[in-house]
């Protein structure tokens, strides 16, 4: 048997790794959906590469959320930096199922509309910003420094909602949810 | 397929056995048996033996009920700076029921300022021999043999020693002596920034001093304040970053004068109190959030599109005339009417067959 902390760095290895190819990918495609760049390879090339990587940080991400939560000293959130790495990394978490569904769904033709295409690499970059956060935040706890330290992030303050909002914005979010991609479904069937 | 899946999965888990070893990172303090239940070291079969040496000794004589020091020393062994080596005080061998609670004594305090009888320690705090202890206190008066035990890794490779039993008397306690009450216990832990009044509870004390220290540093003195017959308080400064304090009293009285163990108390950062459900909660909320937020721009966008290309194509109406041109409407028995051209009943030809119903 390996130690959850130990497992938690492997876990962690490959999340990040992936996001951050992840984020260059998704990087190249900004710039082309900004027309300041334009290459049909690089295009191909950034698109496939892009989404599998952050497909493959998106498996591995609940294992390295519940690993870390199992080592951390008492085994659960005890300290505000590991409530700020569960946000951040649900957060993430988010916006990659998003891109990824979205290109599952409507596929290549993604890229033919400009707003799309822009929302598309945005969301990539948040997502892959929102992980290596993440994974600054975790160097913070264990080493007490991280490559993220000039930004002075606040990672000791929690912005904490009452339960009752939580709630009320995962039932909210749930049926907007469940309306965009029906939406979308909808727009993927068109014949163009 | 599903051989190569199988013989995969085979082959994975094979993988993981030469990580089963040990746990390089520790396991962390804790209660544990010699062997640990195989938290420590994965598989006691593959234990070599540690060519540490290990030694026990009393700091003292042990009084029942009274906290006493015992003190473990390590030597010949050489650490990287990485390694984490675990050190057990245990009294018996067998690997179960070895814990010092299960011989009639109580582990007050130890290194790292908590409570166990197992302790783990980075290896570069290592020099050529290094000493350890551990407080603890008989609650019975029996003869105990305790032994110290140590897991380290080494090039892949769990190590595991014991030594020698050191044998201990407990004795009666002596008519007047000065001592801590027999239920007192320390306090061990606080938070940072805490300044820390320490309640002491002695029995035939007429004076009492308190020496504090931070670890390896020169003690400070200071006089305990005296609040009735058998309790004393003293104050130990605020902690301004997570350290461990060490402080004894020295207890005049009509008996003998008596030297405590030094004992310990970590101030450590405050534990976050928050409710577990309401943070697990708004992740899952931030999550839908921010997979809700992209989802609705890109149907929005994605539908605007749609519309835009609805609006444009007008195939739609260029295929039903199409399919109008495309049904020329059959021929009367006689043949094309007179004066008509085939044209003319391409196009016409519709309304003249209506007309003739």
């Amino acid at each position: 048997m390996i130690s959850s902390a130990t497992f938690h760095v492997i876990t962690t290895e490959l999340v990040v790794g992936s996001f951050a190819m992840a984020g260059i990918c998704f990087l190249v495609l900004a710039i082309q959906s900004f027309d300041l760049f334009n290459s049909e390879k690089a295009s191909l090339v950034t698109d496939y590469a892009g989404h599998f990587a952050l497909g493959f940080g998106l498996l591995a991400t609940p294992f390295a959320i519940f690993s870390g939560i199992s080592s951390s000293p008492t085994s659960d959130l005890s300290s505000p930096l590991l409530v700020n790495k569960m946000f951040l990394s649900m957060i993430a978490t988010g916006l990659a199922l998003a891109v990824l569904f979205t290109r599952t769904k409507v596929g290549n033709q993604l890229w033919d509309n400009k707003p799309s295409s822009i929302i598309q690499a945005a969301a990539g970059l948040a997502a892959s910003g929102f992980m290596l956060m993440t994974a600054s935040a975790g160097g913070k706890f264990s080493r007490g420094e991280s490559v993220l330290d000039f930004l002075n992030l606040p990672y000791d303050t929690i912005f904490l909602m009452p339960t009752w909002a939580s709630a009320i914005i995962l039932v909210a979010g749930v049926a907007s949810v469940i309306i965009a991609v029906m939406n979308i479904q909808k727009s993927s069937t068109i014949e163009h | 397929m599903n051989r190569i899946t199988i013989v995969l999965s085979l082959v994975m888990l094979l993988g993981f056995t030469s990580l089963g070893g040990a746990n390089p990172g520790g396991v962390g303090d804790g209660d544990f048996d010699m062997q640990c239940g195989g938290a420590c070291h994965g598989d006691a079969s593959q234990n070599q033996t540690s060519p540490a040496l290990l030694e026990l000794s009393l700091d003292g004589d042990a009084y029942l009920g009274l906290p006493v020091s015992i003190t473990a020393s390590v030597s010949g062994i050489q650490f990287s700076s990485s390694d984490t080596i675990g050190l057990f005080l245990l009294t018996d061998v067998t690997g179960h029921s070895d814990l010092p609670e299960d011989a009639g004594w109580k582990v007050i305090s130890d290194v790292n300022g908590g409570e166990n009888n197992y302790v783990e320690i980075e290896g570069s705090s290592f020099n050529e021999v290094y000493t350890n202890s551990w407080t603890i206190k008989p609650t019975i008066i029996e003869s105990t043999t305790f032994y110290l035990s140590i897991h380290h890794g080494g090039q892949n490779t769990p190590y595991f020693a014991i030594s020698t039993g050191l044998n201990i008397d407990v004795l009666p306690v002596p008519e007047n002596l000065p001592r801590l009450s027999n239920d007192y216990s320390p306090v061990i832990s606080r938070d940072l920034g805490q300044q820390t009044t320490m309640p002491v509870s002695t029995s035939d004390v007429d004076e009492l001093a308190i020496e504090w220290r931070l670890v390896d540093q020169p003690s400070t003195s200071i006089n305990a304040t005296r609040i009735d017959n058998n309790s004393w308080e003293f104050d130990l400064p605020p902690a301004l970053q997570p350290s461990i304090i060490e402080w004894r009293a020295v207890m005049n009285g009509d008996g003998p004068t008596q030297v405590t163990p030094w004992f310990r108390i970590a101030a450590q950062e405050p534990a976050l109190e928050v409710n577990q459900l309401q943070v697990y909660l708004q992740a899952f909320a931030f999550c839908i959030f921010f997979l809700t937020l992209v989802l609705t721009l890109q149907s929005r966008y994605l539908n605007n599109q749609e519309d835009l290309t609805t609006e444009i194509d007008q195939t739609k109406h260029v295929s039903q005339e199409e399919n109008l041109v495309g049904s020329t409407p059959p021929l009367p028995e006689g043949g094309l009417p007179d004066g008509w051209t085939m044209e003319q009943w391409k196009w016409y030809g519709h309304e003249y067959l209506e007309g003739n119903k």
